[in-house]
């Protein structure tokens, strides 16, 4: 908002205060002298009320304390509560798992002190750090992570812990010596180091207890940097320093989460100084960009918006056709005006800040080319500019989850990009039950997918043509019998430069083929009070928050953030 | 005449138990009936599309969504009438914890609001009524079509940025600030300071109908003919609007007051949304949208216990103001 804008608003309040004043001093009129001026001695007095309370100063901010404003309330503090890694690489700072994740992804000891993986990746050995107590002051010890791997391997537990089934791998977990836990697994997969960063359970309080019913969802007690204080629902969370941490000791004391849904709010809490961190929509950055005291973060997410096609289904089936349409479709277009410039285009699956990332898949925005590919496809101008092939029209429906705004935005630039050259786009908005349950594999949707973990993650299910037809997988029904070999390759082989090259043919081959039509990577905007220093940005997962935002935003290393 | 209100009253609490029977039949029916799929409103849709298929059937068992509805409905009822209200299987807490907990915050703002809204409703209908066919009168009924026609979303984004934001007078929003006063009196001061935009919001949202309540109600007292009696009695015209005419627009008013105790309770979802007001109508919203069906059951029972309450309590009120009605 400019200066001169808010100038002029600030006019028009004060107009409409007189008004409203002339307003009440008219109704005062015709009545007795004396309840005139009673009325305007109790109005008086009421202006004289709230000009008294707006002095008063608020209790100075502790320097020591973290605010963060969520527009979500997390629903329990559950650490396992969600979808797989993307749930468990920032962990509620309560908790500990075994590794945890760096700045770059990349699996590090957290719990453990070090580990071996056998050469065929069937066997994991871990050393567990010595003298580590849990919050009320029992001992941590290797019965704890049996405890914890045994409750999510069992699948007992699956409404608790959802991605259960994702441990079913583990054959046995054994205690080799108090400070020495073994894993054997029944398969060699390379990105399993990740579920080693599941959140350890203290097996003292939750033996034998209803996971499903306990109250310890809303005071956990965990081996993290951070201790569970309080939780006024609907208001805030608090936690404070464990002092007895393990780990380097956090330079925040209090950590306090407060929620306020809209965003308005949360930039008024930020912009008072209540707050130090919130997260906003990237088209608010102009609001706060220029806001004094107040830095804006753009941090890049894994997160790509494509046009999902059913490669098997009249006119997808035809490649050109696929390649014609990611040709003809302006990304950079979408990325300034439905993301406000923030992101990054996508050519393939896996963002430049990957390590498996393919630099040599870019192709250029080229509508010539693409009349060219329909051309040499077999369609000609029909009566009605609309491209034609053996009587049936080049048209389809561009489905879109309705309450998903920036996916209506870009089916509306798909429609105007692709009427250029002849393909008739009608955009329709669905519920996510109807598209999730109806159309997945048979319409064009548009999709949002992404993974910023290991490069196995999100994109086997992808693309394997195994998993053709099951409700989790593969959505375009993409068949491509190198790509499988090359999925099935990267996933087994623990040579990471091996690994590297089978990814980057990956995405040369996907890039070709365009089952889907990768758009724009966005990015995640913040904006955080100048008061704070230590903010690393790393590349984001799929999907908002989690925990409502406790974990997975740019606050991930909060307890390295420093306030002045 | 003392009796027959207190045999009313007995009547009237009996018929309790089975209307509230109702309700929650009914709320379990359209739970049920929505074309929600509570699985991936429990779990979030990132979660589900993940999952195999035979795990989703697992999480229904576990969650006791495999049962059918009968079985499910009785076994609600059974425990609720043991005064168990279940724990909420996406809060993972005893329902009737956390509608005791989120309750206070939905009253105070309730009550502010709504008595701010009936008093400057009362006085502006009563000038404008008074003054029929003035400029005031039609400056008033003007206005307050523009205000009945403007949505209350509208009016909390536009009052937070211009009294929070711009001018930084009140805070945006939230009951208190987040590092909560310690003294007494300046907690006290805060949490009014927090007050104000939100209870003022409320305030408009409803004075519309009930400046208009007043208005048409003391013009439609002010044609009858003991006006006329009074007239002729030579009373002075102050008397006559504020002890014969008022007195009588006033009993439509109380039922509009009535009419408004289910949204007195029940927490308006859009301001408290908007102002982070930790009340009851955001639960209400949140539960719905995670089919969180044991705490939305919950809720019903509640709410329509007080608004049943309410109404007993309105209908009451009608004998105080009126002598001449009488329950039978």
């Amino acid at each position: 908002m400019s200066a001169a804008a808010g100038d002029g608003l600030r006019k028009s309040a004060k107009t409409t205060a007189m008004l409203m004043l002339c307003a009440l001093m008219v109704d005062a009129k015709g009545v007795t002298e004396s309840m005139k001026v009673k009325r305007l001695g109790a109005l008086a007095a009421l202006i004289a009320c709230i000009l008294l309370l707006a002095q008063l100063t608020l209790a100075s901010a502790d320097e020591k304390t973290l605010n963060i404003a969520l527009g979500k309330e997390p629903d329990n503090l559950n650490p396992m509560s969600g979808s797989g890694h993307g749930e468990t690489y920032d962990m509620i700072k309560v908790y500990s798992g075994l590794l945890r994740s760096d700045e770059k992804m990349h699996m590090v000891p957290d719990l453990a002190e070090s580990w071996e993986t056998s050469a065929d990746g069937k066997t994991y050995t871990f050393h567990l750090k010595q003298g580590v107590k849990w919050h009320d002051g029992k001992d941590f010890s290797a019965e704890d992570v049996l405890f914890t791997y045994d409750l999510l391997r069992s699948g007992d537990w699956i409404a608790v812990f959802p991605t259960s089934s994702d441990y079913g791998s583990i054959e046995e977990v054994t205690i080799v010596d108090p400070t020495t836990v073994k894993f054997t697994l029944n398969e060699g997969i390379v990105s399993f180091l990740e579920r080693f960063s599941a959140a350890i359970l203290p097996k003292h309080i939750l033996e034998g207890q209803d996971l499903s019913k306990t109250d310890f969802w809303q005071k956990p007690i965990g081996t993290g940097p951070y201790k569970f204080d309080s939780w006024t629902q609907g208001e805030k969370l608090i936690f404070v320093i464990n002092p007895e941490y393990y780990g380097d000791k956090p330079k925040i004391d209090l950590l306090r989460f407060v929620f306020a849904p809209e965003e308005t709010s949360r930039i008024g809490l930020l912009k008072s100084g209540e707050v130090d961190a919130i997260k906003i929509d990237p088209r608010s950055i102009k609001t706060l960009e220029n806001a004094n005291g107040i830095r804006v973060y753009s941090m890049p997410s894994a997160n790509w918006y494509a046009l999902k096609l059913p490669n098997n289904v009249w006119p997808f089936d035809d490649k050109k056709v696929r390649q014609a349409i990611s040709c003809a479709i302006n990304k950079q277009l979408i990325l300034d005006t439905v993301f406000n410039g923030q992101g990054e285009i996508a050519y393939g699956p896996y963002r430049s800040q990957d390590w498996v990332y393919n630099p040599d898949i870019a192709f250029p925005y080229d509508t010539k080319k693409a009349e060219l590919l329909l051309a040499e496809a077999g369609f000609k101008e029909g009566s009605d500019g609309v491209l034609e092939k053996d009587g049936k029209k080049l048209e389809f429906e561009l489905y879109y989850p309705s309450s998903e705004t920036e996916r209506k935005d870009i089916a509306i630039v798909a429609k105007t990009d692709l009427e250029e050259i002849g393909i008739k786009v009608e955009p329709v908005g669905k519920s996510w039950d109807e598209l999730t349950q109806n159309f997945t594999m048979t319409h064009a949707i548009v999709n949002a997918f992404g993974s910023p973990f290991d490069p196995d993650d999100t994109n086997f299910r992808l693309w394997d043509s195994k998993f053709i037809g099951k409700k989790n997988g593969n959505p375009t029904s993409y068949s491509n019998s190198e790509v499988d070999a090359l999925l099935e390759a990267g996933r087994t082989t623990f040579d990471q430069e091996q690994r590297k090259q089978d990814y980057q043919k990956v995405q040369t081959i996907i890039a070709e083929d365009q089952p889907m039509v990768f758009l724009v990577f966005c990015n995640y905007i913040y904006a955080v009070s100048d008061k704070i220093t230590g903010i690393v940005p790393r590349n984001a997962p799929h999907g908002q928050g989690i925990n409502g935002g406790i974990s997975g935003e740019i606050w991930w290393n909060a307890e390295q953030w420093q306030k002045e | 005449m003392d009796r027959s209100i207190a045999v009313y009253i007995f009547r009237r609490v009996l018929q309790i138990p089975p209307l509230l029977f109702g309700v929650s039949l009914l709320t379990f029916l359209l739970f049920y009936l929505s074309p929600v799929d509570p699985v991936v409103a429990y779990l979030g849709l990132d979660t589900v599309e993940k999952m195999p298929p035979e795990d989703i059937v697992k999480v229904q068992q576990q969650l006791g969504l495999d049962q059918q509805i009968q079985v499910r409905y009785i076994s609600w009822l059974e425990r609720v009438v043991q005064g168990d209200w279940g724990i909420s299987y996406v809060k993972k807490r005893p329902v009737l914890d956390i509608i005791l907990e989120r309750f206070p915050a939905t009253l105070l703002l309730t009550i502010v609001g709504y008595t701010m809204s009936s008093i400057l409703g009362i006085i502006l209908g009563l000038a404008s009524a008074t003054r029929e066919g003035s400029s005031l009168d039609r400056l008033l009924h003007r206005m307050n079509y523009i205000i009945y026609s403007t949505p209350s979303f509208l009016v909390a984004l536009l009052v937070m940025l211009i009294f929070a934001i711009w001018l930084g007078w009140l805070p945006s929003s939230r009951m208190i600030s987040v590092d909560e006063p310690i003294t007494f009196w300046a907690y006290h001061a805060d949490r009014l300071k927090h007050l104000i935009l939100p209870a003022f919001v409320l305030a408009v949202s409803h004075l519309a109908v009930f400046y208009t309540y007043i208005r048409s109600s003391v013009l439609e007292a002010m044609s009858e003919d003991y006006i006329l009696t009074a007239r002729a009695k030579g009373l002075d015209e102050r008397t006559i609007i504020y002890r014969h005419a008022f007195r009588n627009a006033l009993l439509p008013f109380v039922t509009q007051i009535g009419l408004s105790i289910p949204y007195l309770i029940a927490g308006s979802v859009i301001i408290e949304s908007i102002f982070a007001w930790p009340g009851i109508g955001k639960l209400t919203y949140d539960a719905a949208l995670r089919a969180d069906y044991v705490l939305l059951m919950g809720m019903a029972l509640f709410t329509s216990f007080l608004v049943i309450l309410g109404n007993l309590m309105a209908d009451v009120a009608y004998t105080v103001l009126d002598p001449r009605i009488k329950y039978n």
